[in-house]
């Protein structure tokens, strides 16, 4: 009886600790998303559709169903607006390293990735609940970019404020309604301001039904941008 | 005690400096809500209804007052062609007149081609890189019409000439 209580104690134990030494590796996001924002001249914007991303092929995929169907793909180097028969391929900086979903799936969004950049940690400061870490970035663009602040609560990224070369609020944002996916956090809500000529601008982007490390839609993930 | 009454006061500043760097990280829910209140109904209304025809997109887009554009602010790729007249077409129809006129000497109808080449390429260029490089498409778009309309504007002369000058046609 002895004996068998010691096997079923180190089955029990050994189970619950491959948890910890080896944790879920996450690599593929699936969420039906909704963007809302206000825009100058008292026009706004509603955006929806589903937004798909694996870490390994590092393709951004919106598959948007309102205003218009159309598909986005934002690669290392560019970004490919299929709309109908149309196709079109605007080049742009690389992004998707600090994107959400990849933060997210790495487990840095605690730190929006900062941590390994070349920004450099000027101080932390905690308030109540909160944690305020300042970034200034590298000397060599001091000049350019501005200081950057985030706070976070109960170790989750609550807010990033961004300044410009003038110390002047440029924007921020704040991300609310975590949810825990089998061990991943990831926010439900992120409100962004943008502040532009004095005036503010809000983008609100919900999401909603999380799927993670799905198997099905493999041609999704790995979107063809073949021309 | 001086010591003391120092330490009580930068503890106070040390306070307020904390406060002023936590305000920044205030959200004004209420504000966010009113603004986003008749999207909030919209995207209701589309969760709802699952299949949306165009003409209900369109009376939705008018009475929610939005704007259909996807990037942001930037309607550039939704943008007219250039005073409504597509790209190919600045370089076909300078490259015709250019090949139909001067069908022995074949430097010009690239000169006078590339003129709408030229005029598509400047003035398409704006100050985004990401707007440059799709200028870059249709200055192409603007040069293959350029070398299909001297192409064209060449055959036809030279078919003229052998129609009307058969002698002629001989020499070419």
């Amino acid at each position: 009886m002895n004996f068998a209580k010691k096997i079923i104690f180190t089955f029990l134990f050994t189970f619950n600790s491959y948890y910890y030494i080896y944790p879920q590796n996450f690599f593929r996001i699936k969420a039906d998303f909704s963007i809302k924002e206000t825009l100058p001249g008292e026009k706004s914007r509603l955006i929806m559709g589903k937004v798909f991303y694996d870490k390994n092929h590092k393709k951004l995929i919106y598959d948007i169903n309102f205003p218009e169907k159309e598909t986005i793909v934002i690669t290392d180097s560019f970004m490919i607006i299929f709309s109908g028969q149309k196709r079109e391929k605007i080049k742009m900086p690389s992004s998707n390293d600090f994107s959400i979903f990849h933060l997210c799936l790495n487990s840095n969004l605690a730190g929006f990735g900062l941590k390994n950049s070349p920004y450099i940690i000027e101080k932390v400061e905690k308030d109540s609940d909160m944690v305020i870490t300042t970034y200034l970035p590298p000397s060599k663009f001091s000049n350019t970019f501005g200081k950057v602040m985030l706070s976070q609560k109960q170790k989750k990224l609550f807010g990033i404020v961004i300044f410009n070369v003038n110390n002047e609020v440029a924007g921020k944002q704040f991300f609310k309604n975590y949810a825990n996916y089998s061990g991943m956090e990831f926010p439900g809500e992120i409100v962004q301001i943008i502040y532009n000529n004095k005036e503010e601008f809000y983008k609100v982007t919900s999401f909603k039904n999380l799927a993670i490390n799905e198997m099905r839609d493999e041609n999704i993930y790995n979107y063809s941008v073949a021309e | 005690m001086k010591h003391l009454a120092s330490f009580f006061f930068l503890g106070l500043f040390s306070v307020n400096l904390f406060g002023v760097n936590a305000e920044l990280f205030i959200l004004d829910e209420e504000k966010i809500t009113s603004e986003f209140f008749t999207l909030n109904q919209l995207e209701n209304i589309l969760l709802e209804k699952e299949n949306i025809s165009e003409s209900e997109l369109t009376i939705l887009n008018e009475q929610y007052n939005l704007n259909n554009s996807f990037s942001s602010g930037d309607t550039s790729r939704h943008k007219d062609p250039l005073y409504g007249i597509p790209a190919f077409f600045w370089g076909f129809v300078p490259g015709l007149c250019g090949g139909f006129f001067a069908p022995c000497i074949y430097g010009i109808p690239l000169i006078i081609g590339s003129s709408g080449v030229g005029i598509v390429a400047n003035l398409t260029d704006e100050d985004s890189s990401g707007i440059k490089f799709r200028d870059m498409v249709e200055t192409q778009k603007a040069f293959l019409g350029c070398a299909a309309g001297s192409s064209v504007g060449l055959g036809i002369s030279i078919g003229l000439i052998i129609l009307y000058y058969p002698s002629l046609g001989c020499i070419i």
